[in-house]
């Protein structure tokens, strides 16, 4: 048995064969894109703070899919949580510009009612951005 | 399956090193949100520092406020009478730079049309409502030419020689405001440190070891349009037409108004002014705005500024070649961008 | 028909999965789900020697009696393992039918090692997401996973490529004669 074991380990070239090679080539392919799709998320932000009239209100966590009420100054903001992002729905002020800011999910994004004085920031460790130019 | 869940932690961990923060307050303060980010001191330090401004931005939105009782309001009721009275500290500064902005963006930049923003309801605190002002109402009043020139100042008295000028400095009020506050700042020993009154941004100094990084938001659609990293002493301010409209009858009509035809500016929906001068940025940005797509770069050199960008209507962005390296754009697909000659 | 030779080469086979199915189990691992793999020479080597079928056979053996042995049977280490195998095999499957047309290019033991492995990782990393942790955040492991689980079907490629040489060797039959 142990005499064939020898010969029974062939040297390395000969257990590869071209095949092989498209298959490690691909997976290294592969493997790249992973790496950089979901490496990234250093940057998504986990939780977003609310804030009402500047004053810290609530951390919520973007991960768990929620509706929130904010009490502002002119009435109730809506928001919804989703997969990570925040967004507001529904608020009492004219423009609507709040609900037309749409999601925010990286580090650092921010979305404000500013009639209704609520804003919300997403939190991230390490933001994409110490400010934003709104 | 509990080591697993334990895996997953750590990776998060792993992912979320914690790092030193910034302290970071946001205000309420001349009708927006101030937000104030400060590094490199203690929770204690950054809160004195903050209360400070916080004071600073209070006296400020009152002094300047156009039409709530104070000394804006004071002097805009005693210039039409045409009468000689003492002129306040706090204010005579404020008149001297914008008349020296108006001559600048040749009546682009013209705080003296405080009667036309009023008639359009965009005046400091009033919520826009429609609908728009008449053709007649609008000619009325710019029939009468006011302009800063009808505010004259004459050592520590001053006088207005016409009626129809009423000053409403929303035009460059926050830059001003901004460059005070980073002043105090800076002398309470604090040198790193980002101070953003709802567009109107100036950073000094630096977050730790690397620069300040600021998100310019898109004009028209949701999130960031690009991020730049700011120098260690500078000014970055927005004007954009999405901060204060109201609709009417399916037609937007934007805040920054036309002083010329007295209707609000098209043409451009942002423009970003990259400077050392919080005030000078603050009129740039706002003479920039009105000037538009076709006169964008005269208006800049005028006032003399040198790195500008401005996003028209159709998200085509204009800007100075100096900002090619920095300004990295967020969005996909990337927008048509047109070089114009260095300033 | 196989011979009663290959029988009990299978039953051998088999068994011999299963044994290290049962030993990995014991190995404290840095990442659940991330054991070397051994098992999987295993069910390389059956499927050269003995087609598709007979690998079929072997990986859901191993992974249905090792469980019974270890006593995770119907647990949720059974349904991660399960799902692996299962995407494995499909994988092993569709790729030996490709193969069987294009000559050369077909993948020898080490590329179906690594199809093998990758595949496995990938089935039990989206099990464990959708039965139990339906996390975004898992999907920053993905990339670590998916290394390891190249490194480890590159080896046991390797491994069974000697493995399947030595039987070959032995019962005379050629070394690069895919699934029938």
């Amino acid at each position: 048995m142990l005499r064939n074991l020898n010969q029974a380990l062939l040297p390395l070239k000969d257990r590869l064969i071209p095949g092989d090679a498209i298959v490690i080539i691909s997976a290294l392919i592969l493997l790249g894109f992973l790496y950089s799709t979901y490496w990234r998320q250093a940057y998504l932000g986990n939780q977003a703070a609310i804030m009402i009239g500047g004053k810290h209100w609530l951390n919520v966590d973007l991960f768990q899919n929620q509706w929130i009420d904010v009490p502002g100054a002119l009435g109730v903001s809506k928001l919804q949580v989703e997969d990570g992002k925040i967004r507001f729905v529904q608020s009492p002020c004219e423009t609507k510009q709040c609900i037309y800011q749409g999601w925010i999910s990286q580090g650092g994004e921010f979305a404000a009612c500013l009639p209704n004085k609520v804003s919300v920031q997403v939190l991230s460790a390490d933001p994409r951005f110490d400010s934003i130019n709104f | 399956m509990r080591a697993f869940l334990i895996l997953v932690f750590l990776s998060l961990a792993a992912g979320c090193t914690p790092q030193p923060q910034a302290y970071h307050e946001q205000l309420v303060g001349f009708g927006t949100l101030i937000d104030v980010k400060i590094w490199g001191v203690d929770e204690q330090t950054g809160r004195n520092a903050v209360r400070a401004i916080e004071d600073d931005f209070k006296y400020m939105h009152f002094a300047w406020h156009a039409w709530e009782p104070g000394p804006l309001s004071r002097i805009n009721e005693l210039l039409p009478t045409g009468e000689r009275f003492s002129a306040p500290p706090s204010i005579i500064p404020l008149i001297n730079k914008a008349k020296d902005f108006a001559h600048k963006s040749q009546g682009k930049f013209n705080p003296a049309i405080g009667h036309l923003i009023k008639l359009w309801g965009f005046a400091s605190d009033d919520p826009p409502l429609g609908p728009p002002p008449s053709p007649e109402q609008i000619n009325a009043l710019l029939e009468q030419k006011p302009s800063m020139d009808d505010v004259v100042i004459d050592g520590i008295e001053m006088y207005g020689t016409n009626p129809a000028a009423r000053l409403d400095f929303g035009g460059f009020a926050k830059g001003y405001g901004v460059d005070v506050v980073i002043e105090h700042l800076r002398e309470m020993g604090i040198n790193n440190a980002v101070v953003n009154a709802g567009g109107d941004l100036r950073a000094i100094g630096r977050h730790g070891k690397r620069p300040w990084r600021i998100g310019i938001r898109n004009p028209r659609g949701p999130g960031i349009l690009a991020s730049v990293d700011v120098q260690e002493d500078e000014c970055v301010f927005t004007s954009g037409d999405y901060e204060r409209f109201f609709e009417y009858q399916g037609i937007r009509y934007y805040h920054i108004l036309d002083p010329r035809t007295g209707y609000p500016a098209r043409g451009a929906t942002s423009v970003t002014v990259f400077h050392n001068n919080a005030a000078e940025a603050d009129a740039a940005a706002t003479a920039i705005f009105v000037a538009g797509p076709e006169e964008w770069y005269e208006v800049a050199k005028s006032m003399g500024v040198k790195s500008v960008m401005l996003v028209d209507s159709r998200g085509t962005v204009y800007m100075t070649p100096n900002l090619k390296e920095r300004i990295y754009f967020d969005v996909k697909p990337l927008p048509k961008i047109v070089y114009s000659e260095p300033l | 028909m196989q011979t009663r030779r290959d029988d009990v080469i299978v039953a051998g086979l088999a068994a011999l999965a299963i044994t290290i199915h049962v030993a990995e189990s014991a190995l404290p691992s840095p990442l659940p789900g991330v054991k070397p793999g051994l098992a999987n020479v295993v069910t390389l080597v059956a499927l050269v020697l003995f087609g598709w079928a007979t690998a079929a056979w072997v990986a859901f053996l191993r992974v249905l009696v090792g469980s019974l042995f270890i006593g995770t049977f119907l647990s949720p280490a059974f349904m991660l393992s399960f799902t692996g195998a299962l995407c494995s095999i499909l994988v092993l499957g569709a790729v030996g039918r490709w193969a069987k047309g294009s000559g050369l290019l077909a993948p020898g033991p080490v590329g179906l090692g690594v199809l093998a492995s990758m595949a496995h990782m990938f089935g039990q990393f989206y099990a464990a997401y959708w039965l139990f942790i339906p996390h975004k955040a898992l999907f920053h492991l993905l990339p670590v996973l998916m290394t390891a689980a190249l490194l480890f079907g590159i080896i046991s490629g390797l491994i069974a490529a000697s493995m399947i040489n030595y039987l070959q060797s032995a019962t005379n039959q050629s070394l690069l004669k895919l699934s029938r």
